[in-house]
């Protein structure tokens, strides 16, 4: 199983993406730390976690995983609901364009479910303002 | 022709007795699977003084319901209630498991909160390190730094997502079903 292939194949095309804004926006994977508490600067998370690897029954292949992605958007507080949001379509408009390939011969075969969200959420004390959605993958290493 | 008749009885009898038999248990299956998705959440969730995973409760599209005590401790298992015959054949969402704790959403990584180390130690083991973001188990480090976490980020997304639910209801269905003797 190439875990990091399969991570690769979601947070590449997100890390693109978010390059590609301007501004730029950075984007913090798993175990990378973000920008440091109380600063106001945007960024975006993502987590992909795993679930099931290797279920039988879910394809051909033995070299299978299902997951999660999680994509949190931090931008800053106070100022209304739509940078925000103009970020979330730029993470949605990446899960649905992985849901567009085609399966090959190698590499792998990423496919995300439903996504769920996104959700808002600000506390007093943090300076951001939180848009979370969520999805599910399967993910098959062809090659 | 009476003896025609007898065995019509017969075979209407171990219809009557095939359908009894296949509700019961697509009736105990989803029960089994309910109490089980809670254990699991319960292993796989934050267990700190264990107020949180004796807050989830199981409810009944008919409105039955049973709960944990929401008290500090070990987690309990909770009994599902059984579904009537009226739920069973009509309602598409049989169960729903939620969790009261008021702090429900931050247990699970969906909203952000601010935190207070209690000074004790939870009932689980914990990891440590340094709480990056306002979630829960948003902490970096090699098990070193002031925050500690009772569960991964995340757990109840890659729970529910992941897959594991899906094969904890098919393992319980398949073993209600295995337990029909005709």
């Amino acid at each position: 199983m190439n875990y990091q292939a399969i991570r690769a194949a979601v947070e590449g095309p997100l890390l693109t993406a978010f390059n590609n804004l301007s501004p730029a926006v950075p984007v913090y994977f798993d175990n990378i730390t973000a920008t440091p508490p109380n600063t106001t600067t945007e960024y975006v998370r993502v987590n992909v976690t795993f679930g099931i690897t290797n279920e039988p029954t879910l394809t051909s292949s033995v070299d299978n995983a299902r997951g999660a992605v999680v994509i949190r958007i931090f931008t800053e507080k106070g100022r209304g609901p739509a940078r925000n949001q103009t970020l979330l379509n730029t993470a949605v408009n990446v899960l649905e364009t992985l849901n567009n390939s085609t399966k090959s011969t190698s590499g792998v075969y990423f496919k995300v479910g439903e996504i769920n969200g996104p959700t808002f959420s600000a506390t007093e004390e943090a300076p951001h303002f939180v848009g979370r959605i969520e999805t599910s993958y399967v993910a098959t290493v062809l090659s | 022709m009476a003896r025609n008749r007898k065995l019509l009885n017969e075979l209407d009898r171990l219809g009557e007795n095939l359908d009894r038999i296949a509700v019961a248990a697509f009736s105990r299956g989803p029960a089994r699977a309910a109490e089980e998705i809670v254990v699991d959440l319960q292993e796989a969730g934050p267990v700190w003084s264990g107020k949180f995973s004796n807050s989830w409760e199981i409810s009944t599209s008919d409105g039955r319901r049973t709960a944990g005590t929401g008290a500090p401790g070990l987690p309990r298992r909770i009994p599902a209630p059984l579904l009537s015959g009226r739920g069973f054949a009509f309602d598409e969402n049989k169960y729903v498991i939620s969790n009261f704790s008021s702090y429900a959403d931050v247990a699970r990584d969906l909203v952000e909160s601010n935190y207070i180390d209690p000074g004790t130690d939870p009932i689980k083991e914990y990891e440590r390190g340094t709480r990056v973001s306002g979630y829960r188990g948003d902490l970096i480090g090699d098990d070193e730094g002031p925050n500690r976490s009772t569960a991964p980020l995340d757990w109840y997304t890659t729970y529910l997502r992941g897959g594991q639910i899906d094969r904890r209801i098919k393992v319980e269905l398949d073993a209600e079903l295995g337990r029909i003797r005709l």
